[in-house]
């Protein structure tokens, strides 16, 4: 995945994050790539990218400066290596060039840089960096913010890891660049000037000791490009004195000797300067990636993408919502007239009841009869109607206040009219006390009478 | 392939076969009523996983003249091998006479190769009136299984076990008004029995119906945890003329603020709702009230946060913890000072910002203006009953039954705090609010830990039920 496309995905989760049914297809189609999110998103995109007229997409355009900074920073590093050099070898033949100079700008400097580098590598890794904040790459990023107007492109966001990341690796490239400019230096100066190395310091270092600087420096190559590590005789003729502005006429005799320096010095440039800030570069480019996967998969609304793709669309309710809605009776107003209850039927009609227990069901109620008629809820319909028939004058239904009355019920209740003079219905509690049921029960037993009114009928 | 199994839950009107459909198909547009005859028409509802459908029940009308078709079946002698072809012809024969709209509804996923789910109310006795509709139902030959619904508090489950094991093999009981998770799931399983066709479809419908149970619960930490992170850091600002504002401008913005505060928590718990499949919730409950009295009463803080005690507790252990890290940097050799300053600085902290909501800000003139701003919260108690009334409606509603059709009253009565959160949770939430109080890079990693802490909380308490 490239910067670009992290710039593109901020737009493309905006635009098609919200469909889920779309998302989860293509996550269906591209399953073996679950484990791998970032590169998932990438054939995601690659789906969806639209290219702008110029063959770029909005990503490609955003990203462009920070390329085209980089290449420029590049340039400038080098030529600012390069003109170090020129300053630092610069000879007239009246005074031979302090290469401790040249190791301080080509090796120390570069070095010291490096263990800044190192040390925004450690902290970026663990947490947002407050050092990179210093690095001019950092503030390019900030740039772009500037150099883009566009609509789309102006609410793209740099991710604070990635943003360190960039500067770190910019950083890097910028340091080979730069050691390639100095060593560049170093070669054109020594191949068109005779130019004499001595090593001068106030501080009492013995050539010895100075020796042995020096094969440590060299220890990298010492073993397979001798001739590139300064030998102790050189090292003692090129100690240098300024006092008395004259140069030793020994030293002077043994001038090209002195010119032997440069393979040490190209070599300490190219392995410290540009060999272990290039180990630096790939290591910034492997945190770097890393960074851009993180921040992929930290882009507001990504991980719901993700989601989206990655688990399955679970549908459950009604197929056809409202569709068993029938003509609800919970809300009209039961203003049927309400039986009053006598204290003797000519006739009591237990449903669903058993006869023997008929009698003191009514008496639960408080009412009684002459004649008891029980209908099992297991007889025939046939068997029920016969013993419907049986009914005369004025009835009283015992009915199970609890069991909601049905059409089965209706149906009996209108033979059951043909013969008597008048119903009246009680709806009774539970066993064993029964009694006449809660409101709760009569309220409904009454609306569905007051819904589908029978001759001759109430409800209590 | 075999088809996708469906289900016709079938039975005696008002015995709570719409709830029963309402509940586990997590609908509550399901007509649910206490009127017989409410349901008038089969309506399916199925339950899909990627566009497959995995099974579907079946809402059904209530038998109305179960006698009379057990009549009618039984007019001619039928052996048992041409019952099931019995119960069609009827279906075929009926199926325009309005007498038997209702039975027709019934018998028609039946007789199309519908599993039978016969729901009756333990709560009531049972009745002999029942033995036509189970009869019918037997001649069928359909897989079955009784559930044992009880509606009221009386209970008669064994008379009904002894009546039903005559019709059915397999019984079981199912409160769809109480019914969690854990009696959602053994219910899919006692229906995967009745067919071994079946056994695969319902096994993955287990599968994908615990999943996504766990991404409810996943968006909910995630809602609750960018609700209290915004909360937390949001802002309200008004531009003034003079760098001293008066009252009134004060507690109008004072104002203001408080009420985005509010609107965030009420939308929140709306998405929370919405998780849930809770579209047509009535409830009632109190706002979140921002008065300092409310916010930072005995009662509030008992209810919903932390008492000052609590609150300076937890920010001296967490102060402790920042200074015993220096002291571990210096290998103990500063006598553990950084511990315990660190403690005292954090409770002394804690202390003074108990009581305080939101400093007023006066911030840069800017063409001769000046930028009053509210906010962002300084009360360290707020993140706690905001987050504490946010847990407790996520809790009500994801345990919240789809067939309830009543008015959900939302007042917790206890410590809420104490029943959800431990100590060791307590303690890390405070150093995520310290951490997304600074609304940074840091704070938007804070609030995904924090998303993720909850999200734990919530999985011990909503997969266990």
């Amino acid at each position: 995945m490239k910067l670009s496309d992290y710039f593109d995905l901020q737009t493309l989760v905006k635009r098609h994050g919200n469909d889920k049914a779309a998302l989860r297809t293509f996550g269906l189609a591209h399953a073996s790539l679950f484990a791998q999110p970032p590169k998932l998103l990438h054939v995601w995109m690659r789906e969806h990218i639209r290219k702008e007229n110029d063959g770029t997409t909005p990503g490609e355009h955003y990203a462009r400066p920070i390329a085209d900074i980089a290449f420029w920073s590049n340039l400038v590093a080098c030529i600012f290596g390069l003109t170090a050099a020129f300053a630092l070898l610069h000879y007239n033949g009246k005074e031979p060039v302090n290469l401790l100079y040249y190791l301080f700008a080509a090796v120390a400097l570069p070095l010291l840089t490096m263990i800044g580098s190192v040390a925004a590598m450690v902290r970026a890794m663990r947490t947002h960096s407050a050092m990179v904040r210093f690095s001019p790459a950092y503030w390019l990023q900030r740039i772009l913010g500037f150099l883009h107007k566009e609509k789309e492109t102006r609410s793209y966001r740099i991710d604070p890891l990635l943003g360190d990341w960039i500067a770190i690796r910019r950083a890097q490239s910028m340091g080979v660049c730069y050691g390639i400019g100095i060593l560049a230096g170093l070669l054109v100066t020594i191949t068109l000037h005779d130019v004499a190395f001595v090593w001068s310091t106030t501080l009492a270092i013995t050539p010895d000791a100075f020796e042995r600087f020096v094969k440590a420096v060299a220890f990298p190559w010492r073993d397979w490009m001798p001739q590139a590590v300064p030998s102790a005789e050189l090292i003692a003729q090129s100690r240098y004195f300024r006092l008395g502005g004259e140069i030793d006429p020994e030293m002077v005799a043994k001038a090209q000797r002195l010119g032997e320096w440069w393979p040490f010095l190209a070599m300490a440039t190219a392995v410290y300067t540009i060999g272990l800030r290039m180990l630096l570069w790939a290591v910034a480019y492997v945190g770097y990636a890393h960074a851009l996967r993180k921040a992929v998969l930290r882009i507001e609304g990504v991980e719901a993408l993700l989601e989206a793709m990655r688990e399955p669309t679970v549908r459950t309710g009604a197929e056809h919502p409202n569709r068993s809605v029938g003509d609800s009776l919970s809300h009209r107003e039961a203003e049927a007239t309400r039986a009053v209850l006598k204290g003797a039927y000519d006739i009591v009609v237990g449903w669903a009841c058993e006869k023997e227990k008929l009698p003191a069901v009514a008496e639960s109620v408080g009412t009684s009869a002459s004649r008891y008629i029980a209908i099992e809820g297991s007889e025939t319909y046939e068997e029920k109607r016969a013993e419907l028939q049986k009914i005369s004058g004025e009835a009283l239904f015992l009915v199970k206040g609890w069991e909601p009355p049905i059409s089965e019920f209706a149906d009996m209740l209108e033979v059951a009219s043909e013969y008597a003079e008048a119903i009246t219905v009680v709806p009774v509690g539970l066993p064993p006390d029964y009694g006449i049921a809660d409101e709760r029960w009569l309220s409904v037993w009454r609306r569905w009478l007051q819904m589908q009114p029978i001759e001759k009928t109430e409800v209590i | 392939m075999n088809k996708a199994p469906a289900f016709a839950v079938v039975g005696h009107p008002n015995k709570g076969k719409s709830a029963i459909v309402s509940a586990l198909a997590m609908d509550d547009t399901v007509a649910v009523s206490d009127v017989p005859g409410t349901t008038k028409r089969h309506s399916a509802y199925p339950f899909e996983v990627d566009g497959t459908r995995l099974y579907t029940l079946i809402d059904t009308p209530g038998f109305q003249r179960p006698a009379e078709v057990l009549e009618i079946l039984r007019k001619e002698p039928c052996p048992a091998d041409k019952r099931f072809e019995a119960v069609r012809a009827f279906v075929r024969r009926y199926k325009d006479n309005p007498r038997f709209a209702d039975e027709i509804e019934l018998l028609t996923p039946i007789v199309e190769g519908a599993g039978i789910v016969y729901v009756v109310d333990g709560s009531k006795p049972y009745g002999s009136e029942y033995e036509a509709e189970m009869e019918i139902l037997r001649w069928t030959g359909q897989p079955s299984m009784a559930l044992i619904n009880r509606i009221d508090e009386s209970d008669f489950t064994d008379a009904w076990r002894r009546a039903l094991s005559g019709y059915f093999h397999i019984i079981r009981t199912f409160d769809p008004m109480q019914a969690h998770y854990t009696q959602h799931l053994a219910l899919l399983e006692s229906m995967a029995q009745m067919d071994e066709r079946w056994t695969a479809s319902l096994k993955r419908s287990v599968e994908s119906f615990t999943a996504y149970r766990k991404r409810q619960i996943k968006h909910s930490a995630e809602t609750i945890a960018r609700t209290v992170s915004e909360a937390l850091c949001h802002t309200e600002s008004v531009t003034i003329a003079a760098d001293v504002p008066d009252e009134s401008q004060k507690t109008m913005l004072m104002e203001r603020y408080k009420e985005s505060l509010r609107n965030m928590e009420a939308h929140a718990k709306t998405k929370i709702e919405k998780i849930w499949h809770h579209s047509r919730i009535q409830k009632s409950e109190d706002t979140l009230s921002l008065q300092n009295d409310d916010l930072f009463s005995e009662k509030s803080a008992e209810l919903f946060g932390l008492t000052r005690k609590e609150i300076v507790t937890a920010g001296a252990v967490t102060g402790g913890i920042g200074g015993a890290g220096i002291d571990l940097l210096f290998l103990g050799h500063t006598m553990f000072l950084g511990g315990i300053v660190g403690a005292i600085g954090g409770g002394t902290a804690a202390y003074f910002a108990f009581e305080k909501l939101s400093d007023i800000e006066i911030l840069g003139r800017k063409l001769g203006s000046y930028t009053m701003r509210a906010g962002p919260m300084k009360s360290r108690n707020f993140p706690y009953v905001l987050l504490n009334r946010l847990l407790y409606h996520t809790m009500r509603i994801a345990t919240l039954s789809h067939a309830k059709r009543e008015t959900l009253h939302l007042q917790p009565d206890t410590r809420f705090v104490e029943r959800y959160l431990e100590e060791s949770d307590r303690k890390h939430l405070e150093t995520l609010h310290r951490k997304m109080r600074k609304c940074d890079e840091e704070a938007q990693k804070a609030r995904l830990s924090y998303a993720e802490h909850l999200k734990r909380v919530l999985e011990r308490k909503l997969l266990s039920q």
